[in-house]
């Protein structure tokens, strides 16, 4: 227990018992705090939880044995959220603050959910936002919170009264560009990037000064003319015998549409980035497309380009490598090795080298039949399905966006995934125009296979990308979903919890190996992170789109979850 | 309009297009469910309802307008939700066209009741079904001693049963269902 925390504890305890009212120590959030946030479990910092994002609570009053007994605490409902709520909250000495769409900001009493204030953003009537819009939380440096927006820029928000400090221009939202992703606090600087992948946008990864929203540096994730990686982004044959795009890099894709890493020992900064424009019709722009597909490890002090491994090259099925890095120190076949652990919306686990990029190993989660495995160099033969042949996976991958999480206890790496869900890819050329509307290149058809002969049954409902109502019409024959436990330097799975309908649903554990999840059905579920054994779970009515986090106010733990419009909050009975 | 405005409550959200572009779009949705127009020549819907209510016994299975049975999935909208083709071929191979939600569950209770019927929603961990008598269930998975969902229909193939002119007419009754108006 910090000290800052012990004396906030005395305070809130003494204040209950007399007054009736709590006033927690609210002190700044540098730098230093973020680094050492194993210090404090009480909280949740950043939106991985920790600089490394390894979704892991080191908060012990829930265990394995009490769990049964954890009761609904307090809930909060925010009527105006359309579209999946996607948001990860932060907790900060009692105080949680929470993204609600479509780009407001909301600061709770932790231990109750009252609400302290709420700060409105005016998006631009010119939004070209794809998938839904949603917005995934927050960052904060100091006293001030940061969020990105769908029109496209970044805004510092007083974190005591709400009001907005300064904002910044990330990209023109006119072209297709907005900011979903919660933003990277660093030193003295707010990281982002921009979304737009399925419109055209040319991505970017952006730092701002904390303090005035200058900006700091940027980093293009589709190099222009004279940066490195822009020969992959090949000239057209003199006679091309299909539509071929001579300024493709322009309008290249490469979003940031979910939350870095950094190594403060390192000083690099890790973001994975989106996939190339068009998403499907890839023999228009020839090449491997860099960054796209990629991770990026960035020098956080400068932007500066220190090593890449594209998990996709020339990707034509929206394989996004914008999952979570997940970082760790691991023995690695008999030696230390400063980890990266990436469980890719392409259906392989890979490990890599954090110091340089050097791949290490890759292993699939699941299905696949887009690649047959690696060349000497780590890079992925590609098998591309016949027209009209089902690829496994699907376009929303056997894993995304959702937060994994790595126990330093148990020593495993566990993934919401997708199972057994295929769809039929089909390019088709596509003329780029700058209006920020869809630039897909193509169709992606629903595979859901007879049980008879395999063949696709024809207009059988597929499992729906984005959202689903209270039925489930299309059933596991459209793939189902499940957490598994791997074991990150082998990739070997442990264990597998199964899941009728898939999840989009984040990963927590905690230092009395429980694993906290849910899913698209609505269940909130706490497992055993040692066998996954489900020893709880609650059905919460809606579908579950988000990260779970657990935090503790005055010496009690929570876990608090979002499941449709509302946010859920339980603990054990006082 | 509603590509234009999006559908919030759904998720969708707006799409802008150029009036040339939409209207294209229009015109490929609204023409969707003709474009599988299946093999068999226009028939009489008429006669086609005789089959049905009929020689055919669909009702005993399906349900249309407020009479039948539950058995099979609800026929009262077919026409404004299914193609010429995908009917035809329903008729004839009734496997190659039955979604997995409508195939027909056994469940077999703790206690050795046996219920059989088709499956309204399912979940990790409960399964809601329609029965062959027409009741609303809901089970809990890990309670029962079995839970089988079926592979094949039910239903029979009318490939032998009905003449070519036969299924015309039940393909061209059926498109003539398009739910209440």
């Amino acid at each position: 227990m910090t000290s800052h925390w012990r004396r906030a504890s005395i305070v809130a305890l003494g204040a209950a018992l007399v007054l009736s009212f709590r006033v927690w120590a609210q002190t700044p959030v540098p730098f230093e705090r973020l680094v050492a946030t194993a210090k404090e479990p009480h909280n949740w910092l950043t939106y991985g939880g920790d600089y490394f994002s390894q979704h892991y609570s080191r908060l012990t009053q829930l265990t394995p044995s009490n769990a049964k007994s954890l009761n609904l605490d307090w809930t909060y409902q925010w009527p105006n959220v359309t579209g999946g709520w996607q948001a990860t909250p932060l907790v900060v000495d009692g105080i949680m603050y929470l993204t609600q769409r479509p780009n407001d900001v909301v600061a709770l009493d932790a231990a109750t959910g009252r609400v302290f204030w709420i700060y409105r953003y005016d998006n631009s009537i010119d939004l070209g936002v794809c998938c839904g819009g949603p917005n995934r939380g927050l960052a904060i440096l100091g006293d001030l919170l940061f969020m990105g927006t769908l029109d496209a820029h970044i805004v510092a928000i007083d974190a005591k009264d709400g009001t907005q400090v300064w904002k910044s221009k990330v990209g023109d939202s006119k072209l297709g560009y907005s900011v979903t992703t919660a933003p990277l606090a660093i030193k003295d600087v707010v990281i982002t990037g921009a979304g737009g992948g399925e419109y055209g946008i040319r991505g970017l990864i952006v730092a701002f000064d904390a303090k005035t929203g200058k900006e700091r540096w940027r980093f293009n994730t589709v190099p222009g003319p004279g940066e490195k990686g822009h020969e992959t982004w090949e000239k057209c044959p003199p006679n091309p015998t299909t539509y071929c795009d001579p300024e493709a890099w322009t309008h290249g894709g490469g979003s940031i549409w979910v939350t870095g890493s950094y190594d403060p020992e390192l000083n690099l900064t890790y973001w994975g980035v989106g996939n190339p424009s068009p998403d499907y019709s890839g023999d228009q722009r020839p090449g491997d497309n860099l960054y796209t597909g990629s991770v990026v490890a960035l020098d956080a002090d400068t932007g500066q380009l220190k090593w890449h491994y594209q998990f996709t090259p020339h990707d034509v099925y929206d394989f996004d490598a914008v999952q979570v890095p997940v970082l760790a120190d691991i023995t690695f076949r008999g030696a230390p090795l400063k980890a990266m652990f990436w469980a890719n919306r392409n259906g392989i686990y890979y490990v890599l080298d954090r110091t340089n990029g050097k791949f290490l190993s890759g292993t699939p989660m699941g299905k696949v039949n887009w690649m047959s495995g690696f060349d000497a160099n780590g890079r992925p033969i590609q098998t591309r399905q016949p027209p009209g042949v089902p690829t496994y996976p699907g376009h929303q991958g056997i894993t995304n966006w959702y937060s994994p999480s790595f126990s330093p206890r148990t020593g495993l790496m566990y993934v919401s995934i997708w199972e057994n869900n295929a769809e039929i890819y089909g390019g088709v050329p596509v003329e780029y125009k700058p209006t920020g509307r869809m630039f897909g290149g193509g169709t992606i058809a629903p595979y859901v296979p007879s049980p008879e002969n395999g063949r696709g049954i024809p207009g059988a409902p597929s499992v729906p990308s984005l959202r689903r109502g209270p039925i489930n019409t299309w059933t596991d024959a459209a793939g189902s979903g499940a957490v598994i436990a791997i074991d990150p330097a082998t990739g070997k799975p442990r264990w597998r919890f199964g899941m009728y309908d898939v999840t989009d649903v984040g990963i927590t554990t905690t230092a009395t190996d429980l694993l906290i999840t849910g899913g698209r059905e609505g269940y909130l579920q706490l497992l055993d992170a040692r066998t996954g054994a489900l020893l709880w779970r609650r059905n919460l009515g809606a579908q579950m789109l988000s990260n779970p986090i657990t935090y503790a106010v005055n010496g009690k733990q929570y876990v608090t979850a979002i499941a449709g419009l509302t946010l859920y909050t339980f603990a054990l009975p006082d | 309009m509603v590509i234009s405005t999006g559908f919030p409550a759904a998720g969708m959200p707006p799409t802008r297009l150029d009036p040339v572009d939409l209207g294209g779009l229009v015109a490929y949705l609204r023409n969707m469910n003709s474009i599988d127009r299946g093999s068999l020549k226009p028939g009489n819907a008429d006669r086609g309802r005789m089959i049905v209510e009929g020689k055919g016994a669909c009702l005993s299975c399906h349900r249309i307008g407020g009479t039948g049975s539950y058995k099979g999935p609800n026929l009262s909208a077919i026409g404004a939700t299914k193609s010429a083709g995908i009917i035809e071929r329903s008729l004839v191979d009734p496997n190659s066209q039955l979604w997995p939600i409508n195939r027909p569950v056994r469940i077999v209770t703790r206690n050795g009741t046996v219920i059989n019927g088709r499956r309204l929603n399912e979940d990790s961990f409960t399964v809601q079904i329609v029965d062959d008598e027409g009741r609303l269930a809901s089970f809990s998975k890990p309670t029962l001693r079995e839970f089988k969902v079926l592979d094949k229909a039910g239903m029979p193939s009318y490939k032998d049963e009905l003449s070519g002119e036969e299924l015309s007419d039940v393909v061209s009754y059926l498109l003539t269902l398009k739910g209440p108006q």
